[in-house]
C-alpha cells in the first residue's frame, strides 16, 4: 500500500465527516506521512517504505473507525433518527390503521388494526435497525436492535406464537410457519444483541440497550397484575400532560436523546439516559405503590444508569482497562 | 485480546501525557519517541495513536496548534495542559501501586515460602 493509496481509503472511510472536518483530518495524517519521510532512519527504497508504512500506520478503516467513534460525526442525525420516530411516527401506527380501516376492527382479530399495527411496527423498527447499520452507528443499533426484539417479542406473546401445536395462529400449516419464523427471527436478533452487548466495552451503551429489557419487565408484571384484579381502582398513572399529548415520557423523548447523542461529555450523555429511565419508571412507580415487588421491578432502570454511572466515574479516575470504550 | 494487550491499550493516555509533559510535539514524533523510550515495546500503530489523542483534546488533557515549518507539510502540534499533567501526576501514582501491588500480590507464596527457611 503506498502513501496516496493509504489517503484515499481513509478518505473513503471518513465519509461521515464534513468536507471541512476531512479535509483537517486527512491534513493530519499526510502530515504524519511526509514526518515519517523526512525521517532518516526510515526506508527509503520504495518497497521498504510502503512495507514499514502500512505496519506503523495500521489500517486507514481502523484509523476512520477510530476517528469516528471519538468525533462522532453528524450526531444530530442519530439524534434526530431516535427522537423523530419515537414521537412522529410509531405512537401513531395504530390510530392511523384504525382511521384508515375503520371496519377492520369489526372483522376478525387478523385483520385487525392492532394485528397489522404491529407488523407495519415490526417493519418500521427493521428499517431503522438497517439504516443505524449503514451508518455504522453503534449507538443508534444499541438503541433500536434492543426495541425491535421487544416489539417482535410482543407479538409472539400477544399471538401466543410459541405453542406451535395449538392457539388460534398456528391451526394452519401456514400459522405455524409464520411462527416459527417469528420464534426464529427474535432469536437470531437476540444473539445478535448479546453479542453486540459482549463486543462493545462502552457502558453507556450497554445500559441504553438494556433499558427497554427492564421497562418491558415492568410492563409485563403490572399487566399480569392488572389482568387478575391487582388493582381494583384501576392502573391510574399519573395524567400529567402539556398539550393534552406530551406528558413527561414524551418530554423526556425529546430530551434525552438531545443529551445523549448530541454532547460530547459524559456527564452529559449520563444525565440523558437518566432522563430516558426517570419518567416512565417514576409514573409507574407512583402508581404501583400497592406492591413493594413492583416498585422494586419500576426502580431498577433508574437504579441501573445510577449504578453504571457511578462505576463509569469511579473507574474513570483509576487505571483504564477498557479498550474501546 | 490477552489481559497484558489491554493494559498496554489501556495505558495509552498515560504514555502520551509523559511524552508530552516534557515538550509539544507532533503524532510522528510521539510515536518515535515512546518506541525509542521503551526499547520497541510500547510501539503503537498511527490509527490508535491518533484517535486517542483527538479523545485526549475533547478531555482537555492536551491542546493542539497547527505549525508549518518551512518547505514542510503542515503539522499538528500537541501539547499537555494542567489538567493533562494533573491526570499524568495522579495517574503515574496509580500505575505504581498497581505494580507494586501486583508484584507483592504474585510473589507472596515465594516470599512466604522463603521466610519458612526452606
Amino acid at each position: 500500500m503506498n502513501e496516496p493509496d493509504y489517503l484515499e481509503r481513509l478518505k473513503a472511510g471518513l465519509s461521515g465527516f464534513s468536507p471541512e472536518e476531512r479535509t483537517v483530518l486527512l491534513e493530519e495524517i499526510a502530515g504524519h506521512i511526509e514526518a515519517a519521510r523526512d525521517d532518516p532512519g526510515f526506508a527509503h527504497d520504495p518497497e521498504g517504505r510502503s512495507q514499514r508504512l502500512a505496519a506503523e500506520m495500521g489500517s486507514p478503516e481502523d484509523m476512520s473507525r477510530g476517528l469516528r467513534e471519538v468525533h462522532r460525526p453528524n450526531r444530530w442525525i442519530d439524534c434526530l433518527l431516535v427522537m423523530l420516530p419515537g414521537i412522529l411516527v410509531l405512537p401513531w401506527v395504530n390510530v392511523i390503521l384504525q382511521l384508515l380501516f375503520p371496519q377492520a376492527g369489526e372483522l376478525t382479530f387478523a385483520s385487525s388494526a392492532l394485528f397489522i399495527g404491529i407488523r407495519v411496527t415490526i417493519a418500521l423498527h427493521a428499517g431503522l435497525v438497517i439504516v443505524s447499520l449503514l451508518r455504522g452507528s453503534r449507538a443508534l443499533l444499541a438503541f433500536w436492535l434492543p426495541e425491535t426484539i421487544l416489539t417482535i417479542f410482543v407479538l409472539c406473546f400477544r399471538e401466543k406464537r410459541w405453542q406451535l401445536m395449538r392457539g388460534y395462529f398456528n391451526s394452519s400449516p401456514g400459522g405455524v410457519i409464520e411462527s416459527l419464523f417469528w420464534l426464529a427471527l427474535l432469536t437470531a436478533l437476540a444473539v445478535w444483541l448479546m453479542i453486540f452487548l459482549q463486543r462493545t466495552r462502552e457502558p453507556l451503551l450497554r445500559v441504553l440497550a438494556l433499558l427497554p429489557f427492564l421497562f418491558t419487565a415492568g410492563n409485563m408484571a403490572a399487566g399480569s397484575l392488572i389482568s387478575t384484579g391487582g388493582f381494583p381502582g384501576g392502573y391510574n398513572l399519573p395524567q400529567w400532560t402539556l398539550f393534552g399529548y406530551f406528558g413527561p415520557h414524551q418530554v423526556g423523548h425529546v430530551i434525552w436523546p438531545v443529551l445523549f447523542y448530541l454532547s460530547r461529555q459524559r456527564p452529559l450523555r449520563w444525565l440523558g439516559l437518566l432522563v430516558y429511565a426517570l419518567p416512565l419508571a417514576l409514573m409507574n412507580l407512583l402508581a404501583s405503590t400497592l406492591y413493594p415487588a413492583l416498585v422494586m421491578l419500576w426502580s431498577t432502570p433508574v437504579l441501573l444508569v445510577v449504578w453504571a454511572w457511578v462505576v463509569d466515574v469511579v473507574q474513570g479516575r483509576q487505571i483504564q482497562l477498557k479498550p474501546d470504550a | 485480546m490477552t489481559d497484558i494487550q489491554q493494559l498496554r491499550k489501556g495505558s495509552t493516555p498515560m504514555l502520551i501525557l509523559s511524552i508530552l509533559a516534557e515538550g509539544n510535539k507532533h503524532g510522528y514524533a510521539i510515536m518515535r519517541e515512546l518506541e525509542q523510550r521503551s526499547e520497541g515495546y510500547f510501539s503503537m500503530t498511527a490509527a490508535l495513536l491518533y484517535p486517542a489523542l483527538h479523545q485526549m483534546e475533547q478531555e482537555g488533557l492536551v491542546t493542539s496548534e497547527w505549525e508549518q515549518p518551512a518547505g514542510q507539510h503542515k503539522r499538528k502540534m500537541y501539547a499537555i495542559t494542567p489538567a493533562g499533567r494533573k491526570r499524568l501526576s495522579s495517574g503515574q501514582a496509580e500505575w505504581r501501586q498497581f505494580v507494586d501491588r501486583l508484584f507483592t500480590t504474585m510473589n507472596g507464596p515465594a516470599h512466604l515460602h522463603m521466610g519458612d527457611g526452606q
